[in-house]
């Protein structure tokens, strides 16, 4: 078991430094660094001086691995905004936010999507789960732009029941956090009916009854327990379209959190700023798959003898 | 003459409510006596697992949905029954052993956990000691540390012995097996039928034992009903059937069994498939298949019983002794 996450651990670091591989070179084939730095008003002179200062005159990998060593320190460079704010720093700062948006929003949509996957799975057939199964497809193909303005339109500006945006107290959360996490809500409705439906036909289910336990005791002792694997698989996918997602509800919301961050930098071809944000984001998505493989071991005691 | 422990009458289980609607069981109708072992023996298909699952309920809801006639329970129909009666008798009363050991035991779950779950509704006061016991009493050895350990961690006989285990946990009356040797090897399945023997003389119960191997009949069961395309065809003591099958199928299937007191021989078969659900000939199911069948055949042949609990559905049943050669 240890060996196993030695590995895990091992691959997660390959991952990252492979990652900064990728990021270090398109930043060097999409645009030149000093045509964005240097000013309008710049001579020939003042160019071949940044590049000597940045290092630009060395061999790739050179210049590849003092970016490796300087982002290893902490030092990802600074933004190119009139700011000229610490890189690292500026998306550190806005971490936070995307953060506890992505934790409402996943709390949220686990909860919800489970007790919905169940009460779909035992009540199959019925108006309820036609209904759950409507939700869920609406849920799965309505895009995340147009349902946030939908519900800025009904619920903030028609209504008047919940702010239009921005970053504040408990109800700045509910219409971001919605619309980050319908789509994934969705997707673990559907995931647990599915899975539901086959733990109740299975054999072990049919044992439990024989036992004559209760209903309640069927479904939650011995059906939800193993529904739910295929729920941690997909954990590491949910997270990912957190994040994605994060790019354009935070745009929409102007919430100030990396994905709006990586809007703006993008905008401003900041960049310093979109390499660390990248970065973070892959160092966030790589730890979630960790914390995945971990969720694993708990849950299932097949996994411990595997590894 | 005592009551019978299970009586069964006229029990018809359809693919849903429709009168019309294909039947999977047919106007099916037996008796098990306490302490008795019936065996239940069949084809693939001809319905036997439904007829164990109908005597728990334990039907999907479209089968239930298409289910009349009477299951009577020591005088109670269970079909009446409410969700909290049905569940008393559940396990604490009748109880089963599933085909498949592979499947049968939830995989996230300590053998410990799921047999403390069956034992703590018989109300026995020390869970751990209970499940050792347990488990040593269908010799799983070194039973404390087995409590522990999963499913996935054994072999397909100590996990049939674990569901034996499981089912035996509330002292039932009456224990359904369904195939339970089915998925073992054939040593192994010795030893468990041995072993079946064993725990029925101590719990002193009956058994309605679901297979399709007259070799297992022949070594556990007291009375055997022949199921053929969802209808009981022959009843019988086990000795009078081995040697004096009367319906055409059942000496079909007695000659198609492999013996060892002859040499080494070209097995009969019979020809043809058994009619699949929806599509059962009329009269007598057999009759497309039947070597000694008649126009009469087309028509639901009578009922008889030719020597006592000897009963056949039969227009031409063979009465001449069986010759298993």
């Amino acid at each position: 078991m240890l060996k196993h996450l030695a590995g895990r651990l091992a691959e997660a670091l390959v991952a990252l430094v492979l990652m900064s591989l990728v990021i270090f070179l398109l930043s060097r084939v999409i645009g030149d660094p000093v045509a964005l730095l240097l000013s309008d008003s710049a001579t020939e002179a003042d160019r071949q001086l940044l590049i000597q200062q940045l290092g630009l005159d060395r061999p790739m990998w050179q210049q590849y691995f003092t970016f490796l060593g300087n982002a290893l320190q902490g030092d990802f460079g600074q933004s190119v905004t009139a700011g000229r704010e610490d890189a690292l720093e500026l998306v550190l700062s806005r971490l936070p936010a995307s953060l506890s948006l992505a934790g409402v929003a996943l709390a949220f949509t686990l909860v919800l999507g489970i007790l919905l996957g169940v009460l779909a799975a035992i009540t199959r057939g019925t108006l309820a789960d036609l209904a759950v199964r409507m939700l869920a497809l609406l849920g799965q193909s309505a895009p995340s732009f147009w349902l946030g303005i939908m519900l800025i339109y009904v619920f903030a500006v028609h209504l008047g029941w919940l702010p239009t945006s921005g970053f504040g107290g408990p109800a700045y959360y509910v219409l971001p956090a919605l619309t980050l996490g319908l789509f994934t809500l969705a997707a673990i409705t559907r995931l647990v009916r599915a899975s539901m439906l086959e733990a109740l036909s299975s054999e072990y289910v049919k044992l439990a009854r024989i036992k004559g336990l209760s209903e309640w005791s069927v479904v939650l002792r011995h059906a939800l327990g193993n529904s739910l694997i295929p729920v941690v698989t997909f954990m590491g996918t949910f997270f990912a379209t957190m994040i994605t997602g994060a790019v354009v509800v935070e745009t929409v919301f102007a919430w100030p959190g990396i994905g709006r961050l990586a809007y703006e930098s993008i905008m401003a071809r900041d960049f310093p700023v979109i390499q660390t944000v990248v970065l973070v984001i892959t160092a966030f998505f790589i730890l979630a798959n960790l914390i995945v493989d971990l969720l694993y071991l708990a849950i299932d005691p097949r996994m411990r003898a595997a590894g | 003459m005592t009551e019978p422990l299970l009586s069964i009458r006229d029990l018809t289980v359809r693919v849903g409510k429709h009168p019309e609607a294909p039947s999977i069981l047919d106007r099916v109708s037996l008796d098990l006596m306490p302490g008795e072992t019936l065996g239940l023996v069949g084809e693939s298909g001809s319905g036997k697992s439904t007829l164990g699952m109908s005597v728990l309920r334990l039907n999907s809801p479209r089968l239930a949905a298409g289910t009349t006639g009477q299951i009577l329970w020591q005088g109670r129909d269970v079909q009446k029954m409410s969700a909290r009666q049905l569940r008393r008798i559940r396990g604490e009363e009748i109880s089963m052993i599933l085909q498949d050991p592979m499947a049968s035991l939830n995989p996230v779950q300590s053998i410990g956990v799921q047999l403390r779950e069956a034992l703590r509704r018989s109300g026995k006061r020390n869970l751990s000691a209970a499940a050792e016991a347990a488990l040593a009493e269908v010799n799983i050895p070194s039973p404390a540390d087995r409590l522990r350990a999963y499913p996935h961690q054994m072999s397909g006989g100590m996990r049939q012995r674990i569901v034996s285990a499981i089912g035996l946990a509330q002292d039932p009356n009456l224990l359904i097996c369904d195939e339970p040797t089915t998925a073992l090897d054939a040593t192994i399945q010795y030893q468990f039928l041995e072993l079946l023997a064993a725990l029925r003389a101590a719990h002193d119960m009956a058994m309605l034992f679901i297979t399709h191997d007259f070799g297992v009949v022949a070594r556990i069961c007291d009375r055997v009903a022949v199921m053929y395309a969802g209808r009981i065809v022959e009843t019988g003591p086990v000795a009078e059937i081995f040697a004096r099958p009367a319906h055409p199928y059942t000496r079909a299937l007695l000659a198609s069994v492999p013996s060892t007191r002859h040499a080494p021989r070209r097995l009969p078969v019979i020809e043809g498939q058994p009619p699949a659900v929806g599509n059962r000939p009329r009269g007598c199911p057999f009759h497309p298949r039947c070597a000694a069948a008649t126009d009469q055949c087309q028509s639901v042949p009578p009922r008889a019983e030719i020597r006592p609990g000897h009963v056949l559905d039969c227009w031409h049943p063979q009465e001449i002794a069986h010759d298993p050669a």
